[in-house]
Parts: structure tokens; C-alpha cells; sequence
């Protein structure tokens, strides 16, 4: 077999499932460089989203990236209420509210096994056929999670850099005790953080709803990636993040295609493991706070 | 007479800053120390080096003959050097006589299976901690408090503990780290009268930082002068109070007695 | 610069002064704990009795986690050191027919061993970075499991283990183990009441409530946790190598995340603090899924309101109700 066609595509899927990664793994850097917790529940916002969008587009006919956008607003404004209601409390005891994340994990996903049941729910995908870039094939409807993905970055890099709340965030995120000395205000930076970190989880989850199904169990392995990124990104650090998650992605699309998945993964965790080990700040993060 | 602490060309960089450099200085058995300067001149990061919170950059400490930089605190109060924290720190939710008991069992040496089973030997050996436990809260005046909660007393106690707890461990020398910091004018000077009775009557070596001139004026026969992580003076009180160098970096300024 | 000496302590914040330690209260409720575990021989169902052996087997499960919980870490590989207890034990009993108390000693030696390991090199990543660590390590350990081909089954594990036996006796019936498993669940239990009556049980206290004193006064971060870590999973394994010869099979998915979240929610709930927490944690939480086998979405998400408002307002878990009650009385 060809082995730049072999390298070629795995590096064209990894880049694709990188984007995904990365939206994860941002949102959960958000939170716990805002928060500074581990939010156990992120993989089921994703799930969430999924669902979300499902509705949208089966129970209410709405296009798609109407019902992304719909994704996010909802998931932004529930993320909001579940900090100001939930997490508030726990502002200042990251052990607590870790160990609470996981309550709330437990009850979206339940919550959707009550409402949907735990079989798989298909959407009509996005797109059909396929683009071919030379020998490499892309899908139209991974082309579809590739745009809207970059769209969404895009937006949310402007919104980070350009307006006064997202550099409020990312003051928040560098350094929470400069940014309060500056007077930067937790009770809005909080819900702020976590509305926007768990409704980007939930647009990866409607991203990928018409590419895989959806059930309410298909949030534990993004959850495991969003882990994975952010150690070898680096917590807190959102261009870490971003290096990661490219580099996952392909890693594991190469990986992928020499060996059994299975395999890579138990790799991966090893590489992880390690890295935490010796290099708990990551590529490119902090030292651990 | 070998010097009980001998630290030598110490360094410690904080990226390209340098917070203690190049500081050497001994402390014989039975002396008070201070160690004083304006804030900022490395003090703290002194006192993390010697005790062993951080790793120095450069240079050695010797401690009764052994090389203990590097160690970690556990170990380096193992050898009989203790510190207390400039901010009152304690167990809050034990007893003050079970924050001591904490510090005594240090130096507990008797394994785990045999903690366990309540062999005779450990039974002795926690005989002997509780009377050094008692010996500690006499000393300290800490006594009529013993069954309180620790977290629940005030300030200038919750101090006072952990100077308890760093005696309890039975140091050699102790490190004190601006034990004086929010003591009034009447708190200090008993606190000064329990430095000497340490060194005179239980042969504690005291070295200790602080910013209240009085106190370090009174009680230590000799005091070393910070400014900017290097030494810039050492001597007896007489001699800093009018070294001209310690009077332009530091006394100059009018230090009031709350420091 | 060790993360260890820097990163704040990820213990819970300590109650209101006065609050007191309840745990030199075991001689209260150890009694009435030995008639709690004399009941189910008085029933005659084999279900209640089911139940009965796995509340002893979670109870020295979370006992196992308690101990490094108490030194301001958790894990959140525990269910990992079980199955390294199972699957080691299981593999002796059933490739080399080893005598089923040899089986256990090297279930337990084997979780002991490999988190002496583990834990030497991990313990100093302190607060999040180690939960993140532990949880990896749980997921790598459940992989190994099923990629091990035919020494672990892969995933569908190992079945026709053969019943537990001591010296001849088979504990083949439902009743007969849950005597063993209730002799042993109340083993661990003194264990921790000893344990936390020495200095060594007072150095993992020490280390939890404020662990940059404890090392400054003399007691080593880093060697203290170790201790607590190798034991806690040597108990997990413990209870493993119970389970493995109770059920008649393993598999990775009896050993995975859900487990290991399911023993820190039982742990939590039911108190951290306190040798009484884990006990009833377990005591609470086991039957209910049993129970309620229609109903379990409805009951994880009553678990998941519970634990969040355990949180919120009982920060100590019901053993705190016991000590708000109880109101001023220290540890002497």
C-alpha cells in the first residue's frame, strides 16, 4: 500500500478529529483555568449537545446550523444556571466541587437515559459523498464539522482577544489572583467560564451527532480526550490545548492505522501517565499550580 | 567549637532573580540569632532553604556535623532543626495538646506492625511523648488551653502553638519566622523572656526573623543583616545598631516598634 | 521545585472549630455494628444475603480508599487495585491451583506491590494532577485487561473460578461467605480503629489537615501517603480476591471507572473523616441499585442530587450529622 497515501489520510482524519478534540479540551480548560475544577461532567455536556441538536433537527425540522446554534445558546445559558445554582458554593474548594461535577454528570446522563432511553438515536447527516483531495478522501459531512469547528474557534478567539469579557477570561485563566487584584468580577467570570467551557463541549456534541449516533453514553470517551489533551497541553493553557489537540488527533489517526485501537490507547495512556510524571506542566502549560 | 549551623555561600535563584545570594554565616550551640532586614531581602527564602522547603542554587548548610541541604523538612527536622511559619499554622481542628502530640512524633521511632500490636517498647515511647507533650505546654503557658480546639483560639495563641509544635519536635535549633508579627507590646516581651528560658534552661539554639527592633535588640547576642538576598552586616546589637551600611539600608528608615 | 511543598492541600475544609474528632467514638457504635452484621443470618432470603456480602465487601473497599482519602489525595484508580487483587488471585486459583488463602495473599501482594510502585513515583503530583494521574492509570489498567488475551480472558474475563476454601470448608453457599466476608469486613474495620489510634494513624490526620505543618514538624509528606496509598490498595485487592471467589467470574468491566467513582460517592456520602464513613457509606448506598432495579435512573440521579448536596451542606458526610449533634468535644 501506498505509504504516503496511509500517512496522508491519517494525518488529514487526525486533523479533522483534532478540531473536535479541541473544542473539548478548551471548553474544559476554560472552566478549570477559571474554576480551577476538574469538571468530571464535561463529556456529558457533550452529550448534551448532541441530544440537543438531534431534537432540533428531527423534532423541530430546524437546518443544522440553526440547531447549532441553538447548541450553544442553550448549553451557555443551562452551564450559567448550574454554576450560579450548583457550583457556586464551591468556589474555593476545588476538591468539592470536583467531587460534585461527578454528582452532575450523573444526573445528565441518567436524565437522558430517562428522557431518550439508552438506544442509539440516528440524525440524517449534514451532507453526502465525498470530496477527494488527490488520493485522500474526505467525507462532505467531516468537511461540514471541519467548517462549522473553524467558525466556531474563530469566534471564540475573537471573542477572547477582542472583547472586554473574554479578555476578563483569559486574565482570569493566566493568573485568577492578578485578575481579581485588577478588579475583575468572579461572580460574573465563574458562570462566565463555565457557560461558555461546557457549551463548546456541547457543540462538538451536536458537530458529531450526524456523524455517529447518539445515546446517552457517547459522552465518557470525549471526556477521556478532553483529559488527555489538557494534561499534555498543559492544565490552564489554552494554546497548550490547542497544539494537543492537533497532535492527538493525528497521533492517534496514525496509530490507528498500524495497529488495533485498543493498543494505541493503552499507548497513549502510558505516554500520559509518564508525562505527568515528569512533566506535569505540559507542552507548553504552567508549572502545576 | 564546631559551629552548630554553618551555612555557607548559600544561593537561591528564583529564574534570573536572586533572593538569597552568597550568604555564609555560623550560629554556635546555645546562641540567639536574629536575622533581620526590610521586606523582600530574602528572609523567608533564607529560612525556606535552610529548613529545607526549598533546594538551594548554591552552597552548603551544615547542621551538627551532617550536610543537609537538599533534604526535605520531614528529614532535616529529624536531625533537630525545626521551623515555625510567620503566619500562625496549625491543626484546626485538634486539640492544642493534640497539635504538640503532632510535633513530638517526630523523632517516633517505632515501626508500624509494633505501633500496632502495643508492644511494650511503644508504649514506653508514648509514655515518653506524652511527658514531653506536658513538659511543652508548661513551658509555652499553653497548659490551661490543652483541651481546646486550636482553630477556635486567638492569633497571638494560634502563634504560640506553633512555636509549641516546633518545640515538641526537640529540636536543636529552632527557626523562628517573625514569631512577634501581630503580638502587642506586652505579648512581645514575654515572648522575648520564653526565647531566653529556651536557650538558658532547655538548651535550644534560637535563630530567628523578625522586624520588631526591640525584641531582636533584647534578646539576641547576635544578629545578621539582609538587604537585597546578601548579607551586608553581622555582629552584636551594639555594633549593627551603629553600623553605618545597616543604618542606610534599613534602620534609617524609622521602624516603629509594631514592625 | 516539588509540586508537593507548594500546591495547596485538596482536603476538605476543616469543619467549625469545636466540631471534634468522632472517631474516637468507635467504642459507641462498634456493638451496635456486631448486631448489624449478626442480622442476615436470621434471614432466609438468598437475595438479602447477597446484598449483606457485598456491603462487607465495600466496606473494606472504601475503608481502603478512607486511608489515603485522610491524607488529603484521591484516588481515583481504586477499583484498578481490586481487580489487580481479583485477576491475580483468580489466575492462581484456576492455572495453578493454589490454595485459596495462598490465592488472596498474592492478590493482596500483587495490588500492594504495584502501588508501591505507582505510588512512589505519582504521590508527589499533588491535588488535581494526581486525581488526573489515578485516572488514567485506572483506564490503562482496564485496557491491559482486555488486550491480556488468554491470560486475563480479555473481555470476557474469567469464569468457573472455584468457591473460596479454607482447610477444606467450601464457602459455597450464600450464608457461608457472608460470614467469612463479614469476619473480614469487620478485620478491616478494627484495623483502622487501631491503625488510627497510633502515630502512624495520626501522621495521615496530620498530613490531611495541614500538610505543609506536618512536614515542617517532622513527619514526611511523601512517606506518609505511601503508606496510606500501599495499604488502602492492598485492601482493595483484598476485597477483590473476596469478590472474584464469591461470584465465580471476573471481568475487566467489574474493575473499571464506575466502580471507582461508585467507592469515592460511598466514601463521601458517608463521611471521610471517621473510620464510621466508609461503613456507612456502604451500609447506604449498596442495596439501593439492588433494590431498585427499575428504577436506577431515577436513583442515580437521586445519587447525584445527594452527593452534591452532601456536599454542599454536609461537607463531612453523615457522619458530620453525628458530630453536629454531638457538638464540642476535641480529640484529647
Amino acid at each position: 500500500m501506498d505509504f504516503t497515501f496511509l500517512i496522508g489520510q491519517a494525518l488529514t482524519n487526525g486533523l479533522i478529529i483534532g478540531l473536535l478534540y479541541l473544542l473539548m479540551a478548551i471548553g474544559f480548560t476554560l472552566v478549570f483555568g477559571v474554576m480551577r475544577v476538574v469538571n468530571f461532567a464535561h463529556g456529558e455536556f457533550y452529550m448534551l449537545g448532541a441530544f440537543v441538536a438531534y431534537v432540533c433537527v428531527t423534532r423541530f425540522q430546524l437546518p443544522f446550523l440553526v440547531a447549532v446554534l441553538a447548541t450553544f445558546a442553550v448549553t451557555l445559558v443551562a452551564g450559567w444556571l448550574i454554576e450560579v445554582v450548583v457550583l457556586k458554593g464551591f468556589r474555593g474548594n476545588e476538591l468539592n466541587g470536583m467531587i460534585s461535577t461527578i454528582g452532575l454528570g450523573m444526573i445528565l446522563q441518567n436524565g437522558a437515559l430517562l428522557l431518550f432511553g439508552p438506544d442509539p438515536q440516528s440524525m440524517p447527516p449534514v451532507a453526502e459523498g465525498v470530496v477527494s483531495l488527490g488520493p485522500i478522501m474526505l467525507p462532505m459531512s467531516r468537511l461540514y464539522v471541519v467548517a462549522f469547528s473553524i467558525a466556531v474557534l474563530a469566534l471564540l478567539y475573537l471573542f477572547l482577544m477582542h472583547s472586554k469579557g473574554g479578555r476578563a477570561l483569559r486574565a482570569v485563566v493566566q493568573d485568577t489572583e492578578i485578575a481579581s487584584a485588577q478588579g475583575i468580577r468572579s461572580h460574573l467570570m465563574y458562570p462566565l467560564g463555565f457557560g461558555i467551557g461546557v457549551a463548546l463541549a456541547a457543540v462538538a456534541g451536536a458537530l458529531m451527532a450526524p456523524v455517529f449516533s447518539v445515546s446517552p453514553s457517547i459522552g465518557s470517551t470525549p471526556l477521556l480526550k478532553a483529559f488527555i489533551v489538557v494534561i499534555l497541553g498543559g492544565l490552564g493553557s489554552i494554546p497548550g490545548a490547542a497544539l494537543a489537540s492537533l497532535l492527538l488527533g493525528v497521533v492517534e489517526s496514525g496509530a490507528n492505522t498500524f495497529m488495533s485501537s485498543a493498543m494505541s490507547d493503552m499507548l497513549l495512556f502510558g505516554f500520559v501517565i509518564l508525562m505527568l510524571i515528569f512533566r506535569p506542566s505540559g507542552l507548553l502549560g504552567k508549572s502545576g499550580r | 567549637m564546631t559551629a552548630l549551623l554553618k551555612v555557607d555561600g548559600l544561593s537561591r535563584y528564583f529564574g534570573g532573580l536572586a533572593a538569597v545570594k552568597d550568604l555564609s554565616f555560623e550560629l554556635n550551640a546555645g546562641e540567639i540569632v536574629g536575622l533581620i532586614g526590610p521586606n523582600g531581602a530574602g528572609k523567608s527564602t533564607a529560612f525556606n532553604v535552610i529548613s529545607g522547603s526549598l533546594p538551594p542554587s548554591a552552597g552548603n548548610i551544615q547542621f551538627a556535623g551532617q550536610q543537609i541541604e537538599g533534604m526535605k523538612p520531614s528529614q532535616v527536622v529529624r536531625h533537630g532543626l525545626a521551623r515555625t511559619f510567620q503566619s500562625a499554622t496549625v491543626y484546626p481542628t485538634a486539640t492544642v495538646q493534640e497539635n504538640l502530640y503532632r510535633g513530638a512524633l517526630a523523632r517516633f521511632d517505632v515501626p508500624v506492625w509494633a505501633q500496632i500490636a502495643q508492644t511494650a517498647r511503644y508504649r514506653n515511647a508514648l509514655r515518653k511523648v506524652r511527658e514531653e507533650v506536658d513538659e511543652v505546654l508548661e513551658i509555652t503557658g499553653l497548659a490551661p488551653y490543652r483541651n481546646e480546639v486550636a482553630g477556635g483560639l486567638a492569633y497571638g495563641h494560634q502563634k504560640r502553638i506553633g512555636v509549641a509544635i516546633g518545640l515538641a519536635t526537640r529540636p536543636r535549633l529552632l527557626l523562628l519566622d517573625e514569631p512577634a508579627a501581630g503580638l502587642n507590646p506586652e505579648e512581645c516581651a514575654e515572648f522575648g523572656g520564653l526565647l531566653k528560658t529556651l536557650r538558658d534552661r532547655h538548651e535550644i539554639s534560637l535563630l530567628f526573623v523578625e522586624h520588631h527592633m526591640a525584641l531582636v535588640m533584647n534578646t539576641c547576642e547576635k544578629i545578621i543583616v539582609l538587604v537585597q538576598g546578601q548579607k551586608i552586616a553581622q555582629g552584636t546589637p551594639d555594633e549593627v545598631r551603629n553600623n553605618p551600611a545597616v543604618i542606610e539600608a534599613y534602620l534609617g528608615v524609622d521602624e516603629d516598634a509594631h514592625g | 521545585m516539588h509540586a508537593s511543598s507548594t500546591a495547596p492541600t485538596m482536603k476538605p475544609r476543616a469543619p467549625d472549630p469545636g466540631a471534634g474528632h468522632p472517631q474516637a467514638h468507635w467504642r459507641r457504635w462498634l456493638p451496635g455494628l456486631l448486631v448489624l452484621f449478626a442480622l442476615p443470618l436470621f434471614t432466609s432470603s438468598p437475595f438479602y444475603m447477597h446484598l449483606a456480602v457485598l456491603v462487607c465487601l465495600n466496606i473494606i473497599l472504601v475503608n481502603g480508599l478512607s486511608l489515603l482519602s485522610r491524607t488529603g489525595q484521591l484516588s481515583f484508580c481504586h477499583a484498578a487495585f481490586m481487580g489487580m487483587g481479583a485477576y491475580a488471585s483468580v489466575m492462581a486459583t484456576t492455572q495453578w491451583h493454589a490454595p485459596f488463602l495462598l490465592s488472596v495473599a498474592l492478590g493482596v501482594a500483587v495490588a500492594a506491590a504495584v502501588a508501591y510502585l505507582l505510588g512512589s513515583v505519582i504521590l508527589r503530583l499533588q491535588g488535581v494532577y494526581f486525581v488526573l494521574v489515578t485516572f488514567c492509570f485506572g483506564e490503562l489498567f482496564r485496557l491491559i485487561l482486555l488486550e491480556g488475551g488468554s491470560h486475563t480472558g480479555g473481555a470476557n474475563g474469567i469464569a468457573n473460578i472455584p468457591p473460596a476454601s479454607m482447610f477444606g470448608f467450601a464457602f459455597d453457599t450464600k450464608t457461608s461467605f457472608y460470614v467469612l466476608a463479614a469476619v473480614c469486613a469487620f478485620a478491616s474495620i478494627v484495623l483502622l480503629i487501631a491503625l488510627f489510634r497510633t502515630p502512624q494513624g495520626t501522621a495521615l490526620d496530620s498530613v490531611g489537615d495541614n500538610q505543609e505543618l506536618a512536614e515542617a514538624s517532622g513527619i514526611s509528606i511523601q512517606r506518609t501517603q505511601l503508606f496510606a496509598f500501599v495499604l488502602g490498595s492492598a485492601m482493595a485487592g483484598f476485597a477483590g480476591a473476596l469478590l472474584a471467589h464469591y461470584l465465580g467470574f471476573v471481568s475487566p468491566e467489574s474493575f473499571n471507572q464506575h466502580i471507582s467513582v461508585a467507592a469515592i460517592v460511598m466514601l463521601v456520602i458517608g463521611g471521610r473523616a471517621s473510620v464510621l464513613g466508609p461503613i456507612l457509606g456502604a451500609l447506604i448506598m449498596t442495596p439501593l441499585p439492588e433494590l431498585f432495579r427499575s428504577a436506577i435512573e431515577t436513583q442515580n440521579i437521586l445519587y447525584g442530587i445527594t452527593l452534591i448536596l452532601v456536599l454542599k451542606f454536609l461537607p463531612g458526610g453523615l457522619v458530620g450529622i453525628a458530630t453536629k449533634l454531638r457538638g464540642k468535644g476535641g480529640k484529647a
